[in-house]
């Protein structure tokens, strides 16, 4: 019995230290007109946004005033290796309500989207041209006149999907240039390495403008979890989950206490380390439960 | 009374287990000649390097029959102590049948895991004879085995979450030795199955038995593999960043639970099989 209750103590001494790490969570905030984000404990990843446009690329201006912010519901950053994603919740004075989800890739300030405004649906994007020629593979920027430069308004990255539909590649980049699209293949600029990178002219109307778009699309749709639980994979994964981890063990649990109660002898022993492992197995699923 | 049934089993088992270790170990040593051979190709003619890749072709071919061996060692030494004419002496023995499977699991776990340490021992021998750059005077020559596998394990470190990243080395390090224990405990309740169920032919039907379950378990965890662990990649990376590296310590913690659970059944069945269904007569 004492190593048993040794063995629990050291299980949640293990759960014990994990908890600061979850203190630890980065948070950050962002200016009344939502173009500034700062991060609390990485100041130098503070960045704004230089054009604030609508999903159709028009000029819009999205501003809080005081009052409004300090209705702020909440603003949260959840990262993980590769992206950040602050999703702020806006309250107006007349009860519109404003969710925006800023994606930062590979921490950069790359480009963010405001979505499911009830009034306001707006597209902000971050133009740091410096970083995005850095994440084309290393290719470098020849000159200051050379594609994706300031006067460049948007740029999105463009992913292809494996045959699994969970692996995502990234492929290259659609960017508006002074009203017109134009989409940077990796690919074809992979063979020219260390020259300028080469983007050609889509036209809104074509078939490449179509599907890229798509791309886009599906990247922000399925990318962030926002359609997450359409999928009937991810139910299935969930009830076996839960069955598994969850309901199992909390059955086994019960069962073995009761049979450690009845029995007597060695059965004993080995029945009260199966129930005492069962127990803290559902510590911790409800635990990663609770958290994910 | 353990210690002296330990010392018959490892009496038993070593004698073949130490022929096999002792040649691997002497292939290992001249492998690592032949791994400084081919690592500095452009000094030696071309017919030494082909024997010294084939050698090392050899030393490798040595290593999967050792572990053959050991795993043969162990699961004939079960079967034969408990399950043959053998068994009939083992169970007269003034002694609990439970002390007589702990003495079976703890000389077979030991074998294995001494086994595994061995070969990785030896694979850390040779890889130290390895030479990069190809000149002996060169920096980065010298106990490259064991530099790879430290350069492999600092490159998972995650900066800031060091102490995260020391719980799941040890949670990975635990639950892949919890793991050898549950394979053991499985594949003896393979064999103590098809002993009772089976009148003849015994071993036949305890490695169709085996296939069959580990089949069985294979499928379960490729679904889960193939459901789960997407669904977990996915959710985890919409929290921050140490909520995720949480969130990895506890999901390691609840696979080494889940596997030591396993090992408790299999133990509980492999008492409860001994103690009340054995039918020596």
């Amino acid at each position: 019995m004492k190593k048993i209750l040794t063995f629990i103590f050291v299980v949640l001494l293990c759960v014990g230290l994990c908890l600061p790490a979850l203190a630890a969570a980065p948070t950050a905030t962002v200016s009344d007109d939502l173009r500034t984000v700062y991060f609390n404990e990485t100041e130098y990843l503070r960045f704004n946004a230089e054009y604030l446009v609508d999903d159709t690329r028009q000029m819009v201006n999205v501003k809080l005033s005081e009052s409004q912010k300090t209705e702020i519901k909440e603003v949260k950053l959840y990262s993980d290796y590769t992206y950040c994603v602050i999703r702020g919740v806006f309250k107006y004075a007349d009860g519109t309500e404003l969710t925006a989800y800023y994606i930062i890739k590979d921490a950069y300030s790359d480009a963010a989207k405001i979505i499911n405004g009830k009034n306001v649906e707006a597209v902000i994007n971050f133009i740091n041209v410096p970083d995005l020629t850095v994440n084309m593979n290393g290719l470098k920027s020849g000159s200051e006149e050379s594609f994706l430069r300031e006067n460049t308004t948007l740029t999105f990255d463009v992913y292809a999907y494996a045959a699994n539909g969970y692996v995502k590649f990234k492929i290259g980049y659609l960017a508006v240039y002074k009203g017109n699209y134009y989409y940077c293949d990796y690919a074809e600029n992979e063979e020219n390495s260390g020259s300028v990178p080469k983007a050609r002219l889509v036209h809104p109307s074509s078939d490449l403008y179509k599907k890229i778009d798509a791309s886009v699309n599906d990247y922000y749709n399925t990318g962030f979890g926002f359609l997450y639980y359409d999928d009937l994979v991810t139910v299935i994964a969930i009830i076996l989950l839960l069955l598994l981890f969850i309901v199992a063990p909390a059955v086994i649990a019960v069962i073995f206490t009761v049979l450690a109660i009845i029995k007597k002898g060695t059965y004993r022993k080995i029945y009260i380390v199966i129930a005492s492992l069962s127990a803290a197995l559902l510590i911790v699923s409800v635990i990663i439960s609770v958290i994910i | 009374m353990i210690r002296k049934l330990l010392k018959y089993d490892f009496k038993e088992m070593m004698r073949f287990w130490l022929i096999a270790a002792i040649t691997t170990a002497v292939l290992s040593v001249i492998g690592c000649g032949c791994a400084n051979v081919v690592s500095c190709y452009q000094k030696y003619p071309e017919a030494i390097i082909i024997l010294s890749w084939i050698f090392l072709a050899i030393v490798g071919l040595s290593y999967l029959a050792f572990s053959i061996v050991a795993i043969i060692i162990v699961f004939a030494r079960f079967y034969k102590n408990l399950f043959t004419d053998e068994g009939y002496l083992t169970f007269t023995l003034p002694i609990k049948k439970i002390t007589v499977l702990n003495s079976k699991i703890i000389s077979g776990f030991s074998i294995l895991f001494a086994t595994s340490a061995v070969i990785f021992a030896e694979i850390c021998l040779i890889l130290h004879f390895v030479i990069i750059g190809g000149s002996p005077s060169d920096s980065s020559t010298g106990a490259i085995g064991i530099r790879i596998i430290w350069e492999l394990i600092n490159a998972l470190v995650v900066d800031g979450y060091e102490l995260a990243f020391s719980i799941n080395a040890l949670l990975v390090f635990l639950t892949s030795i919890a793991a050898t224990l549950f394979k053991l405990l499985f594949i003896y309740v393979c064999i103590t199955i098809g002993s009772i169920v089976a009148k003849k032919a015994k071993v036949a039907f305890a490695i169709a038995f085996y296939y069959i379950a580990s089949s069985s378990f294979g499928t379960l965890m490729g679904i889960l593999y193939t459901m789960v662990v997407p669904f977990l990649v996915e959710r985890t990376t919409q929290i921050s960043k140490g909520a995720g590296i949480a969130v990895g310590v506890l999901i390691f913690s609840a696979v080494f639970l889940t596997v030591l659970l396993g090992c408790a059944f299999c133990y509980a069945f492999l008492n409860k099989a001994i103690d009340r269904k054995l039918n020596l007569a």
